[in-house]
């Protein structure tokens, strides 16, 4: 049994520890909103947190995941409330909408360490996530704003999500 | 011209699940949708009157609307709607959008062609001004006050006089007791009174895209459902000779595995002949596909080699060249040229690449089938997968989810029957997720092309002949056995209806087989056109030391309407309506020469690049800044305008752009599509890379300002984008390239 912790709650499941998280979210946990793109850690469409740090789930076996925190982006608010979230509505970031979860949980690592990041800090941070449909401008925007919100007021999602951590 | 009627309430149940009372109307249209492509690419298209489209206002106020066109990306679940709302007076907030499923009675459902708001802009204002005028109707009748004391506002109908209002709600049953009106004596809102029309609303799919609530084909889940993973031939046409699977059904999780005949020639929507294996989960299925052991009866494109077949026809015009297009004398013009240029330029195969791989569900009850799947063409999906398992169409449901991206590549359901033929196979319900290895290996790819100009120019340095050659498998290959050239509606995307007031024009064909399966991709074979076109003006232009863009308005030349009927070709089906105007083009130039501040001075290593090109009905100009240290570069800025006529969103045609802009960047650096004895070479994003972030450049995005007809967006964007950087690559003291994909000469920093 794998012992896995999702989103603050704990799974006892009986997997392959061979089997990449990412699969075990989608197809065992039935948490689809972590995506799949390319199976190779190339792309990031199946970021998440592990312990925090940004993690591609595709790669990552599931033993090795077991015991650490992990959030996805059902798990990074309860309602679309945390500030990089808001920011990509504000900035209507999405088209297709497909690779989103993975660049707001690549953003969000990036802001939880780096509150106020710089041109580069966004760029390197972000430059493992592709999106076909070419968001980013408005994603480098969004996080932008979202770092001024963050500053200003540390955000009850924030808090939150540190509680479950 | 739409007809608006009443909609039973069976069929509303029937396709919303919708019951209760309230007003429903449909809008049904004649199938006068003018499709830019060969009617055989967009087959099936339905003929005589049929249900398009249908509003539902519920005596909760709630008023529904159907989008019947695929989200993917670009809006249009949000931006018909805001069509109709508007028109309708509705409170946007108590509007909810349904998608349709794939059902003939919707028409034509394909979502291709960047047709979907000028097909159904005026359907939508009919409607929405149908139930309006029934809404008032109703309140008139109801106070018996004459029904131009009547008026609609904010979903509310209101009597000003005496202060009374009711909503559309309270109204709705009254209203539907009341005949429809007679589509002639509708007034329609004025432009000034617009609330919705021409503003950047929120996709209504927002909120879910940032919570991960969206569901996409690939997340569909179904009780009982088992997982499969596909080892397809790697050859077009290729079969299994035989497979030993022992090994695979060890692998935990592994249930069964089943062969898929495929093979079939023309390919169409096929499945393609593979093996399957079925798993309790998507991870097992892979691994269990990769212990197969299979060997291919490979077949007649076993020695397609892409590269040398691109080489081949760069070399030299072939003799069997046709000409489709000729005025003045060329061969004069060139015997009397001061001077002369010519040029070859080369695109490979391209592959869609959309984030979302293709994925499908499918589950078979009885005589029914029911599929989920991220589809452009449901009505066409479901046709396909009614062939493949042996059913009618009607027996067969297609659910329409949201699609993770698309460019063309889900019109082609080849997934979706893979899906019915498991679910059939193995008596469960079926969901095929295609790894992103498949996806590169297995499209249906972006024709390659190779491109021969030649230009005399005369004392006056302007070009006083043209010779343009074109070589490239046809879409068409895909459809009908035999088809070895580009057809048509293929030479008017940007090559036999060039627009340049050249006195002399010759334009000419070469056949070329297709060894792969050839789809129409984001833009289709207007890239490969506008990137030779744009190149070869700009060359001359520099060559003759003039400024590239007054020189690309100069070679347009006068205010007119291209016309190329007396000159062997035909104008395009949409001529009549949509005029291929040179003032638009030209304007497009103007918009990015003010937004980039041409021709702005730069540091010896930096450079700009501009190109113009029509297509979709719109016109779009790109300049480009790039900086070159020593091999490698670095993308500055690209300024785009569009004029694509009235914009319903705003927002939404910006960002069409902005991806327009990426989408022609990384097709024009890093799309190499190699095929080696007849198998693709590449595999995943390390081998066939996309921009990323990092390395985008500043993007300056200008709609103009237009009263013409609504016209294309989602496409038009991206063909100039690839001369743009090529010409600024040039321009920054780098070498003149005319093969793609730019990295073959260059670094990206």
């Amino acid at each position: 049994m794998t012992s896995l912790q999702v989103n603050g709650k704990t799974h006892q499941l009986d997997v392959d520890g061979n089997m990449p998280l990412l699969w075990v979210l989608r197809d065992i946990l039935n948490m689809t909103g972590t995506k799949f793109g390319c199976g190779k850690g190339l792309c990031g469409a199946c970021t998440v947190h592990l312990n925090g740090a940004p993690v591609r789930s595709c790669s990552l076996p599931v033993s090795a995941a077991a015991g650490a925190k992990i959030t996805t982006i059902e798990g990074l608010s309860d309602d679309g409330e945390h500030p990089l979230q808001q920011a990509w509505v504000a900035h209507k970031v999405p088209q297709c909408g497909y690779c989103q979860s993975g660049q707001l949980m690549s953003a969000a690592a990036l802001l939880s360490r780096t509150p106020k990041p710089n041109d580069d800090e966004i760029e390197q941070a972000m430059a493992g996530n592709i999106c076909r449909c070419g968001t980013y401008p408005r994603i480098k925007a969004a996080i932008k704003s979202a770092a001024g919100v963050q500053i200003q007021q540390p955000s009850k999602t924030k808090q939150r999500k540190e509680g479950i951590a | 011209m739409a007809i608006v009627d009443k909609l039973n309430r069976r069929t509303l149940l029937k396709l919303t699940g919708l019951g209760g009372a309230g007003l429903a109307l449909q809008a049904s249209l004649t199938t006068e949708v003018l499709a830019l492509t060969n009617p055989a690419v967009n087959g099936g298209m339905p003929k005589g009157l049929e249900l398009n489209v249908f509003i539902h206002i519920g005596t909760d106020d709630r008023v529904t609307l159907v989008a019947h066109r695929s989200e993917m990306g670009q809006g249009i679940r949000t931006s018909l709607p805001q069509i109709l709302a508007d028109e309708l007076e509705a409170d946007w907030s108590k509007v909810d959008i349904v998608q349709a499923h794939g059902d003939e009675k919707y028409g034509n459902q394909d979502t291709d062609g960047s047709r979907s708001v000028r097909t159904f802009f005026h359907t939508m204002r009919e409607m929405g001004a149908s139930a309006k005028l029934m809404l008032r109707q109703a309140a008139a009748k109801q106070w018996a006050v004459p029904l131009d004391q009547c008026v609609a506002n904010n979903h509310r109908i209101l009597h000003l006089a005496s202060k009374r209002s009711l909503s559309f709600g309270e109204l709705a049953t009254a209203a539907a007791k009341l005949p429809v009106p007679d589509p002639k004596i509708l007034v329609f809102k004025d432009k000034k009174d617009f609330k919705y029309i021409g503003k950047p609303m929120a996709m209504v799919d927002l909120q879910d895209m940032v919570t991960g609530r969206a569901d996409f084909g690939i997340d569909v889940t179904v009780a009982d459902m088992v997982y499969a993973s596909i080892e397809r031939c790697p050859v077009l046409g290729g079969k299994v000779k035989s497979f030993d699977a022992t090994q695979s059904k060890s692998v935990k999780g592994v249930l069964d595995v089943v062969k898929i005949d495929g093979g079939v020639e023309p390919a169409g929507f096929n499945a393609l002949a593979g093996i399957a294996v079925i798993a309790t989960n998507t991870w097992a299925a892979q691994e269990g596909r990769k212990l197969l052991k299979i060997d291919w009866e490979l077949g007649a494109h076993s020695s397609y080699d892409s590269t040398a077949a691109i080489a081949e026809l760069a070399g030299a015009v072939a003799a069997n060249t046709k000409v489709v297009r000729e005025r003045g004398d060329v061969d004069k013009a060139f015997k009397e040229a001061k001077n002369s240029h010519q040029a070859v330029y080369t695109i490979p195969h391209l592959e869609h690449a959309t984030m979302e791989p293709p994925a499908a569900t499918a589950r078979i009850t009885g005589d029914k089938c029911e599929v989920w799947a991220c589809v452009q063409s449901p009505v066409r999906t479901r046709d396909v997968v009614a062939a493949a398992i042996g059913f009618k169409p009607e027996q067969v449901d297609i659910n329409v989810t949201l699609l993770g991206g698309a460019f063309g590549r889900k019109s082609k359901p080849d997934f979706v029957a893979e899906a019915a033929l498991l679910a059939k196979a193995t008596g469960k319900p079926v969901k095929v997720t295609w790894t992103r290895e498949d996806a590169v290996r297995h499209g249906y790819y972006h024709a390659f092309s190779v491109q021969h100009y030649k230009a005399a120019i005369d004392a006056n340095r302007q070009i006083s002949a043209m010779e343009s050659t074109v070589a490239s498998p046809s879409i068409m290959s895909l459809f009908q056995p035999g088809i070895e050239t580009l057809q048509d509606f293929e030479l008017g995307m940007g090559f036999a209806n060039t627009p340049y007031k050249i006195p002399n024009l010759r334009a000419r064909n070469t056949p070329v087989a297709a060894h792969t399966r050839i789809g129409w991709l984001r833009s289709v074979y207007h890239i490969n056109h506008a990137f030779a076109a744009n190149s070869f003006i700009d060359e001359i232009a520099r060559m003759n030391k003039r400024d590239p863009l007054q020189y690309q308005l100069a070679t347009i030349g006068e205010d007119r309407i291209v016309d190329t009927s007396a000159e062997g070709f035909a104008n395009l089906p949409t001529a009549q309506e949509f005029p291929f105007k040179t003032a638009r083009l030209k304007q497009a130039l103007q918009a990015v020469k003010k937004s980039s501040g041409w021709p702005a001075k730069v540091k010896a290593n930096e450079g700009w690049g501009v190109a113009v090109h029509g297509s979709f009905l719109s016109y779009v100009a790109v300049a480009t800044k790039v900086r070159l240290d020593k091999k490698e570069l670095k993308l500055l800025e690209v300024h785009i305008a569009i004029d694509c006529g009235q914009v319903v969103n705003p927002d939404r045609v910006h960002s069409q752009m902005e991806g327009a802009v990426i989408f022609g960047l990384s097709g024009a650096l890093f799309g190499d599509i190699q095929f080696k004895d007849g198998a693709v070479q590449q595999s995943n994003f390390d081998d066939y890379p996309m921009l990323r972030l990092n390395q985008s450049p500043k993007i300056v995005v200008t709609l103009i300002a237009s009263d013409e007809k609504h016209s294309g967006v989602g496409e038009p964007g991206v063909p100039p984008i690839a001369a743009s950087v090529t010409s600024a690559i040039a321009a920054a003291g780098g070498p003149r390239i005319r093969d793609l994909p730019i990295v073959r000469h260059l670094k990206m920093l």
